[in-house]
């Protein structure tokens, strides 16, 4: 690039910043007084109307339910559309994460065939993202990496440990969203996180199910089906779309809610977690 | 003030970083930092009619604003994907590419003149079913996985 | 069985379809997993035509559904109206959306993934037009936002990648915008429903003063960025050329025009929502111009496409945009919005056609390049189409896009431009007729025979695709819904006034010295115009190809288009509508 026209990038920058900041200064500083209309109507109605104790839980899977749809589809998108584009970039993902001897076997054997290939793949070591996606074709050659051991027995230890307590955490974030701060989609993360701690401690011989991608894959999907079919359930009762089919519940006033969560939180769990497990690979192994 | 200051010159940074990285990622961090100056925007603003955190246990009064909150945890759920994608497809570029950086990764798209990419990505095809015929043969484990891969 | 609880079909129902074909992916295998599949996409696609139907004579009636999402309390809850405005922009994107995903069972990309991507955006489409709260549009946008991307990088060419990347990160960022320009109106109002807010602005000295403005703006410049107006267009060309032809078709002509519609809602309330309209009004005028040249240029086929349909929404924004300007209430600003709407239809149908038809030709010939491209015919002809229905959908649709008679693009740029007659934006719109004539002459070069020493090449090309009856089926399906539009538009454009405003629009129609549309259309004066636009088009076409012609275009072809452009153009153009809001 000449020095001219890298001069003007930078002028569009700074004209662009100058535009930036003058339009939006005024939106930040604005000094107008919060509006507490809302506050107040739910301060007194909210946990009356909702039965949730935290108001942001009411909000979130009452009030304004459908904009976690909304949200919940977004990532439902997004998973799906990071493993097409992943996968079509050529990453090897993983159908469950095991250390297993046969992938090693796979791809040392391939090495053996292909070391004639020279090596002109630019080096990235220092990339630890791109290390764990590191995969085995390029576009243009085709070279298997030997694997590189990343776990540790550390790291098997402590992660096998702790992924029950994790698991636990997630499920009561989960279940408490209407009570504490937490919810479907923050106790599901949890989740993740202990099922990818399960993935990672997991020695090959103890395999569960619940590390690989395909019964990951089953329960977001019937978490999804079954989120939709209760946001319509309303409309058999006579209701509109997304309302709460429960009715007022003297038992467990929250009922709808802790419902919600218990969904969004197994999908999003699921979710997070196939992502997580696809994405792993089987270089780490 | 002065909080509601920083988070503008924090948008700036993101929106210099945007604009004036060539490093892909670094665009992709930029996003993440005007995204996240709103978020904040948002909460601050909520925090400043009340003291207390928004769970009605009993004798909570004056709590502050819960909408804001309910709503960016909307917009940060919604930025972490979009930011998830960006990653997977600026691996995507890198893979095609062999760079990050922005100008580099344009010319190699587009400068490719049609047939010869048409030309490259048959190769790369029929390499990359070569070699998958081959660790099948040499591996039957291995199929299952590679139906998952192309289901996702 | 009341209208009432089903408004929520057209959003729910592709949902649904969506979460069956997940199932489907998940727990079946090979065939089963197909027939759920299709079912879901029935279930998704086809279903919601029967409340399409249900709900016809409500709206017709003048009547809309609205109220709050699980009938929570105004206040905090998501207020929805469904009205006839809603159902038209439904109708359009059912109809593109159903053809498009047929055309893609031949040519692909096929699978449960991307069905089920496709009926979310399809669902994104139907919230987005049908919400009342501008939370929720940010949410639907965004939804909206991410099927895109992800339909759009569904193609193997790492280029697709780029382009979407490129949209992604600038529309991304729009979107950051358009949540403080939210968080300036609900400080102001402490409501997120439109009503409320602009009740709310109203109530406030000043009408919030230049705060207000300022957020209106950056809701405007964040939506019309999707709608690609000029100067907020330059991602949309090489996402809508990279992408699959039957993603490019829902691109084109859906997915631009929703965020616009939704978009009026915004500014028919809003104080300053004319003003704003205004500015877009006149952008879309230069919009439709200068896009048509830029146009012209291009040598790739589908960026050609891509390039049209940025000019043609130009001419939707500026129709739109005026009837902004005059509101909904009078005469004028109805029959202009219902010009828009008309436009935004059939600019759907003749733009899908015509990017499925294209599609097929360079699928099938393995080229892009319209300078090389020769024999496309022959090609198509060869690769065992024995009625060439590619190349006379292709024809209908150039015709209808060059506003020839009788097609649905001759009918709707008349009411446009007639609607538009006293305005600045009607030249720029005329001298852009002339220019489209011009470049689709030049694409359909692409289907002359070829010359002598190409013969060679044309044996070894071509590929034939196994099962080609989906092309064919959706090709032909569009081409007839083009020409019955065209036949039909005088009642159509009756119609949609009608939907739109309920019986009030017939009667403003029927009044005493007031215009309906019958009348106007084929006049001698318009013939006589059309006439004119053609024979220019082609005097401008043969100004193209020579040789200083050619020069000038490669240069407009090759100008600096770089990411960091997208960015400043945003910025500047965000702030030259706050500008234009706080100063006029």
């Amino acid at each position: 690039m000449s020095k001219g026209r890298k001069k003007g990038s930078q002028l569009q920058t700074l004209l662009s910043l100058a535009a930036v900041s003058a339009v939006l200064l005024p939106v930040f500083l604005l000094s107008s007084p919060w509006p507490a209309a809302a506050r107040d109507y739910l301060e007194l109605h909210g946990v009356q109307e909702t039965g949730a104790i935290n108001l942001v839980s009411a909000i979130y899977l009452g009030y304004r339910a459908f904009d976690t749809l909304g949200e919940t589809i977004v990532l439902l998108t997004a998973v799906s559309g990071t493993i097409g584009i992943l996968s079509r970039a050529g990453a090897s993902l993983a159908e469950g994460y095991r250390s297993s001897e046969e992938t090693l076997s796979i791809a040392e054997a391939s090495e053996s065939e292909s070391a004639s290939v020279p090596a002109a793949e630019p080096d990235l070591g220092s990339d630890p993202g791109e290390k764990a996606l590191r995969t085995e074709e390029t576009h243009t050659k085709h070279r298997k990496h030997k694997p590189r051991r990343l776990r540790t027995h550390l790291l098997e230890v402590v992660t096998g440990t702790l992924s029950p307590v994790v698991l636990m955490f997630g499920f009561y974030v989960m279940l408490y969203g209407h009570l504490s701060p937490g919810g479907g989609f923050q106790g599901g993360v949890v989740i993740a996180s202990g099922i990818v701690f399960l993935a990672l401690g997991n020695r090959k011989e103890s395999s569960t199910k619940i590390t690989q991608a395909s019964v990951l894959g089953r329960i977001e999907a019937a978490a999804f089906l079954m989120l939709i079919l209760i946001s319509v359930s309303g409309i058999i009762q006579g209701g509109g779309f997304l309302d709460n089919p429960l009715g007022e519940s003297v038992i467990l006033p929250a009922g709808f809610i802790i419902l919600l969560n218990a969904v969004i939180g197994l999908k999003v769990g699921a979710g997070i977690g196939f992502m997580c497990i696809a994405l792993l690979g089987k270089e780490n192994s | 003030m002065i909080e509601r200051l920083l988070l503008l010159l924090l948008f700036l940074t993101g929106f210099w970083g945007i604009l004036e990285k060539k490093n892909i990622i670094k665009k992709i961090f930029g996003l993440t930092l005007i995204n996240s100056a709103a978020v904040l925007l948002f909460v601050i603003g909520g925090s400043e009619t009340g003291k207390h955190t928004p769970i009605m246990e009993k004798g909570i009064v004056e709590i502050v604003d819960p909408v804001p909150q309910a709503l960016m945890l909307t917009a940060i759920v919604i930025g972490v994907c979009v930011t998830a994608l960006a990653l997977a497809l600026a691996y995507r570029l890198y893979k095609a590419s062999g760079s990050f950086n922005i100008d580099t990764i344009r010319k190699a798209v587009h400068d490719m003149p049609e047939e010869a990419e048409i030309k490259a990505e048959e190769t790369y095809r029929e390499a990359a079913e070569e070699i998958s015929e081959e660790a099948e043969q040499e591996n039957p484990v291995k199929k299952p996985q590679k139906e998952a891969n192309n289901e996702s | 069985m009341n209208p009432e609880n089903f408004v929520f079909a057209p959003v729910v129902l592709p949902l649904l379809g969506a979460a069956v074909i997940f199932c489907a992916k998940a727990f079946l295998k090979n065939r089963p997993e197909k027939v759920l599949e299709y079912m879901g996409v029935f279930i998704g696609l086809g279903l919601p035509w029967l409340f399409f139907l249900q709900s016809l004579p409500l709206v017709l009636s003048g009547g809309s559904v609205q109220g709050v999402v699980g009938s929570w309390y105004a206040g905090v809850g998501i207020m929805y109206r469904f009205d006839g405005l809603a159902w038209l922009v439904n109708i359009l994107g059912y109809s593109v959306a159903g053809a498009a995903w047929i055309y893609s069972l031949s040519a692909g990309p096929r699978g449960p993934s991307f069905s089920s991507v496709f009926l979310i955006q399809t669902s994104a489409l139907a919230a987005a037009i049908m919400t009342a709260d501008l939370f929720n549009l940010f949410v639907c946008l965004e939804v909206l936002g991410i099927a895109s991307y992800v339909l759009a990088a569904e193609s193997d060419k790492p280029g697709a990648s780029l382009a979407s990347f490129s949209y992604l990160m600038v529309s991304a960022a729009a979107m950051v915008f358009f949540l403080i320009g939210l968080y300036g109106f609900y400080r102001l109002t402490g409501t997120l429903s439109y009503e409320g807010i602009a009740a709310g602005l109203q109530a406030l000295p000043d009408s919030g003063g230049p705060a207000a403005l300022i957020s209106l703006a950056l809701v405007t410049a964040a939506v019309a960025m999707r709608v690609a107006v000029m100067p907020l267009y330059g991602w949309l060309p090489d996402a809508h050329a990279m992408a699959p032809h039957a993603v490019s078709a829902v691109l084109s002509g859906v997915l631009i025009k929703t965020p616009l519609f939704a978009l009026s809602r915004v500014l028919l309330l809003m104080p300053a929502g004319a003003d704003a309209g205004r500015l877009m009004g006149f952008a879309g005028a230069a919009t439709a111009l200068a896009a048509v040249i830029i146009a012209l240029s291009q040598k790739d086929a589908k960026r050609l496409l891509a390039y049209h349909s940025i000019s043609q929404i130009g001419y939707i924004v500026s129709a739109w945009g005026a009837a902004m300007y005059l509101g909904t209430e009078t005469k004028e600003g109805i029959m202009l919005m219902a010009a828009a709407f008309l436009h935004a239809l059939y600019h759907a149908l003749f733009k899908g056609l015509l990017f499925l038809s294209i599609g097929t030709t360079v699928d099938r010939t393995q080229n892009r390049n319209i300078y090389t491209l020769r024999g496309a015919a022959a090609v198509l002809r060869n690769t065992g189409e024995k009625v060439p229905i590619t190349l006379i959908t292709f024809i209908i649709g150039a015709l209808a896009i060059s506003a020839i008679p009788p097609f649905n693009g001759f009918a709707s740029k008349t009411v446009l431009t007639y609607t538009l007659k006293e305005s600045p934006h009607y030249y720029f719109l005329y001298a852009a007729s002339i220019g489209t004539t011009a470049s689709f002459i030049k694409l359909s070069r692409i289907f002359w025979p070829a010359k002598q020493e190409k013969g060679k090449k044309e044996k070894n090309a071509g590929s034939s695709v196994q099962n080609p009856w989906g092309l064919y089926i959706s090709q032909s399906f569009l081409g007839l819904l083009c020409i019955i539009g065209g036949l039909g538009a005088p009642a159509m454009y009756t119609f949609v006034i009608d939907v739109m405003t309920g019986s009030g629009g017939g009667e403003l129609l029927a009044n005493p010295g007031s215009t309906s549309l019958s009348p106007v259309l084929y006049t001698l004066d318009n013939l006589l115009k059309t006439g004119f636009i053609a024979i220019a088009g082609l005097g401008l076409f043969f100004l193209a190809v020579s040789r200083r012609g050619s020069a000038v275009l490669t240069k407009i072809r090759e100008r600096r288009r770089n990411f960091h452009g997208l960015f400043v153009s945003f910025a500047l153009g965000t702030a030259a509508l706050a500008a234009w809001l706080c100063f006029i």
